[in-house]
């Protein structure tokens, strides 16, 4: 775009499994450009003294989670085939990434980051003991049904802030119980305008003050993020189709 | 175990990621019992150990062979260390996550004096007995090798087998003789006899020390005729016919030496006295180019990395360098990869490669003069002048360079306080040189570091038989500089004298030293190369409580007839060469580097014969 030219981009999905799953944001974005290389593929990079390639990812997982619905742009120098980049990425991949999916596209677009508006997650509680499972489908009621959700953070300048996150809790779905372990969905707001991270809104719901749930673990894994049209959710992958180059044409 | 690692306790360590062995290029393979498991470890963090080229080599080489797995393993921080006591896990390999007190090897590397007290505290956290009298047939054998390894004297208590020279073949053979031992697996003894007589191995166990009444070594001896008197150190003699990995682990978080590397030579041709590694590493092999290039493009096809590095002791002295770095920058002319050359000289030629490889970006350039004085640099045998330094910087400066460091070491044998001020002076010289570019043209950002570590006597070096300047000397001589240094564009900094000083006790002690390091260690002494670790007091009681007087190793001028604990190593080189080299040096008297004429180190006379520049 800088230079008043069409931009090709190639929109990936991937997954980030559990063999990856304590691996950084900032790693995840190293490691992603290095399969690129391996790949051979022709990315474009930024000018100036240091040069570094043209990717962007959506919003940051936080390190200990899996996911399904990972997406990243990347900037072509040369129109290819989402097919041919998927089998080239997967071919080179370490264990724990995949490539879900690929659009190449040379049409202008927002940015990733930019459209992401919801997350929705499936978290498995372990609990110590299965007592612990009782009455959660109550529990989930009575926590939704609060009036403000109060999340306490300590800023960049290190003083302490309030804000209410209710609004920001679209669903909270109870899936199933087996033994000791509790499934649930939740779908919250997710992107760089609004967002709340699974793991506080689970905190928030298991430790309350009178019956806590006593737990060993958490699991939590992305299922999808989601961008919204027309008052509904879809893929970030949907808002995209697949145009070939001109001079592919 | 593995369920309580990995959900339990791994979410609540710092950088989990070096706990868990799935980086790219890792190996993974299926164990049966025919499986030879060897632990590959690294005695400090994950970041420091992955920088480590030797384990990279030896990691790859050993899981080409059938049977034979090699995985990682490296001190646990101290975070992670303590989760593990708390839930009784004992350390893991990397790759499986399997306990290596199953294994049957753990093979230690060497590299650092300091971490000394790390290998005793793997040992422990993987339910190892310390000791190598203590251990059965149902605990794995522990090897070291390393630099260090030139004299494992201190270690020997706890090792039971020391690979001595490179590791390649040696390393093989060891590991041949203990499949078949492995079948009936009769006594520990019955496999280490067997292996004694592979040229570099060296079992601590089968020999024995005699002490004279000041506690000066008076015999060093097989307990057996069946046993060699001396060892000799292993080399390569081919290096673009010796292995080298096409893979290398590409790790998920950064590490020091966060680069593809390709060794270009080993060995050094300079013979700077100081210096254990441009002796102990004799005789100079270089790799072709075309290998190099090969080694190279592989590795970096396979990584995905954006920087190469060229490893060996002395880039500026590889034979072809100028070719192989103009084909190398063609190679990846439009690849955005970056080059970095380690370890160049102090000449105007470096500052021209520097410029070549560093076109646009100009991050700095570290040189090591060692000494502040032209008659200390010739006391080292630093072939290099200050006319070179100042020509050197002064072309830098020219070329745009602002930020430039330079590397001393205080405590050299005849040092006096004018080479103390030397250093100093130096530094203002070379200010000098930058004000003397135009201002226009010079870098604004104008930076001139000197560092000073303090000098560590090392065996096998013409500085062997030297004491090491005490602690309160060394800060005297720091803060004298310190004073010197006046300009606020010259920054001074220094390395702390404690743990210098107990780098020299280690790198020339003998087997006694052994309970010392027992007691630091129980005392809680790990991680001695971290400032934030490092307890000087706990090591001073451990001296006293074991009654060993550290004075003795460190400051002791020993005489040339003294038997040091490590001469029943054949390093190539022979002691003839280094007392003539320490003479020299206390007359200041240069002596020529290899490739201008041969001084006869002994090399030449090395197992079938060597000549250094046959070729040439």
């Amino acid at each position: 775009m800088e230079d008043g030219l069409a931009m090709i981009i190639a929109r990936i999905k991937f997954s980030k499994g559990e063999e990856v799953k304590y691996i950084s944001h900032l790693d995840l974005q190293r490691a992603f450009q290095r399969a690129l290389r391996r790949a051979e593929i022709d990315i474009a990079y930024s000018k100036g003294f240091n040069p570094h390639p043209k990717v962007s990812f959506a919003t940051a997982l936080s390190v200990g989670m899996t996911s399904d619905g990972e997406y990243v742009d990347v900037e072509l120098n040369n129109w290819q085939n989402g097919k041919e980049l998927t089998k080239k990425l997967n071919g080179v991949l370490a264990k724990g990434i995949k490539i879900l999916d690929c659009v190449v596209s040379d049409e202008r677009q927002p940015s990733l980051m930019s459209t992401i508006k919801m997350g929705l997650y499936q978290i498995s509680i372990h609990t110590k003991d299965k007592k612990y499972t009782l009455g959660i489908n109550s529990r989930i009621k009575e926590f939704l049904s609060q009036d403000k959700i109060i999340e306490e953070r300590i800023n960049k300048r290190g003083k302490k802030t309030k804000r209410d996150i209710k609004p920001l809790i679209k669903s909270i779905i109870l899936l199933n119980i087996e033994d000791n372990i509790i499934s649930l969905e939740m779908q919250l707001a997710t992107g760089s305008q609004n967002n709340v991270k699974p793991e506080i809104v689970i905190k928030k719901l298991v430790n309350n003050e009178e019956t806590p749930i006593i737990y060993d673990f958490l699991k939590i894994h992305r299922v999808e993020l989601f961008t919204e049209m027309n008052g509904k959710y879809i893929s970030p992958i949907d808002l995209f189709s697949e145009k070939p180059g001109r001079e592919n044409m | 175990m593995k369920s309580t690692l990995e959900n339990i306790i791994l979410p609540k360590v710092k950088n989990p990621i070096q706990y868990i062995g799935n980086e790219l290029n890792s190996v993974h393979k299926n164990v049966n019992k025919n499986t030879i498991r060897y632990a590959f470890a690294f005695p400090d963090i994950y970041e420091i150990g992955m920088s480590h080229l030797g384990m990279r080599i030896l990691y790859h080489l050993l899981n080409e062979q059938e049977n034979i797995y090699c995985e990682r393993v490296f001190s646990p921080m101290v975070d992670m260390e303590k989760k593990l006591r708390e839930n009784s896990i004992p350390l893991f390999a990397l790759e499986t996550m399997d306990p290596i007190k199953n294994f049957d090897f753990i093979g230690f590397t060497l590299q650092y004096e300091m971490s000394y007290t790390n290998i005793l505290n793997i040992l422990d956290l993987a339910n190892i007995p310390l000791l190598s009298k203590d251990r059965t047939l149902e605990h794995p054998f522990v090897m070291a090798g390393g630099p260090c390894g030139y004299n494992p004297e201190p270690l020997a208590d706890f090792v039971d087998i020391v690979v001595l020279g490179e590791g390649e073949e040696v390393l093989l053979e060891i590991l041949e003789v203990y499949r078949q031992w492995k079948k009936q697996k009769t006594s520990r003894k019955d496999f280490l006899h067997s292996i004694s007589n592979i040229e570099g191995v060296y079992i601590p166990a089968f020999y024995d020390v005699e002490y004279d009444e000041e506690g000066k070594i008076m015999g060093f001896f097989p307990i057996s005729n069946d046993y060699p008197p001396k060892i000799n150190k292993r080399i390569i003699r081919d290096l673009d016919k010796s292995f080298y990995p096409e893979k290398m682990i590409v790790p998920y978080t950064s590490i020091v030496h966060d680069r593809i590397m390709v060794e270009i030579f080993r060995g050094c041709t300079r013979g700077c006295r100081f210096c254990q590694a441009g002796i102990v590493y004799r005789p100079v092999r270089e790799k072709s180019p075309d290998t190099i290039r090969e080694i190279a493009n592989k590795l970096i096809q396979s990584s995905g990395y954006e920087e190469l590095s060229l490893a060996s002791l002395s880039t500026s002295d590889y034979t072809h360098l100028i070719p192989l770095v103009e084909k190398l920058m063609e190679d990846y002319k439009d690849r955005n990869i970056g080059l970095s050359l380690p370890s160049l000289r102090i000449d105007q030629f470096s500052v021209k490669l520097a410029e070549q490889i560093q076109k646009v970006r100009k991050s700095g350039l570290t040189f090591a003069p060692e000494a502040g004085t032209q008659r200390l640099r010739d006391v080292i045998n630093k072939g290099v002048m200050e006319e070179d330094i100042l020509r050197t910087v002064g072309q830098a400066f020219e070329s745009g360079w602002g930020t430039i460091k330079l590397y001393f070491m205080i405590g050299l044998p005849t040092e006096t306080i004018e080479d103390i001020e030397g250093i100093g002076n130096l530094g203002e010289k070379v200010l000098k040189e930058y004000l003397k570019v135009d201002m226009e043209k010079r870098n604004k950002n104008i930076k001139i570091t000197l560092s000073t570590s303090s000098f560590v006597p090392k065996p096998f070096t013409p500085f062997q038989w030297e004491p090491q300047n005490t602690m309160e000397e060394l800060r005297e001589k720091q803060i004298h500089l310190k004073r010197t240094i006046r300009d606020r564009k010259i920054n001074y900094n220094w390395h702390d004298n404690k743990t210098s000083f107990l780098e020299a006790v280690f790198s020339r002690g003998d087997r006694r030293l052994g309970k010392v390091l027992l007691k630091a260690w129980e005392k809680g002494c790990k991680f001695d190369g971290w400032n934030e670790h490092f307890n000087f007091n706990k090591w001073l009681e451990a001296f006293q409580e074991v009654q060993v007087d550290p004075a003795f190793y460190a400051y002791r001028q020993r005489k040339y007839d003294e038997i040091l604990p490590w001469d029943f190593i054949d390093i190539g080189v022979t002691k003839e060469f280094l007392i003539r080299e320490h003479k020299n040096a206390l007359k200041g008297r240069v002596t020529p580097y290899c490739r201008e004429a041969c001084v006869y180190c002994g090399i030449q006379d090395l197992d079938g014969g060597w000549s250094c520049y046959d070729n040439s």
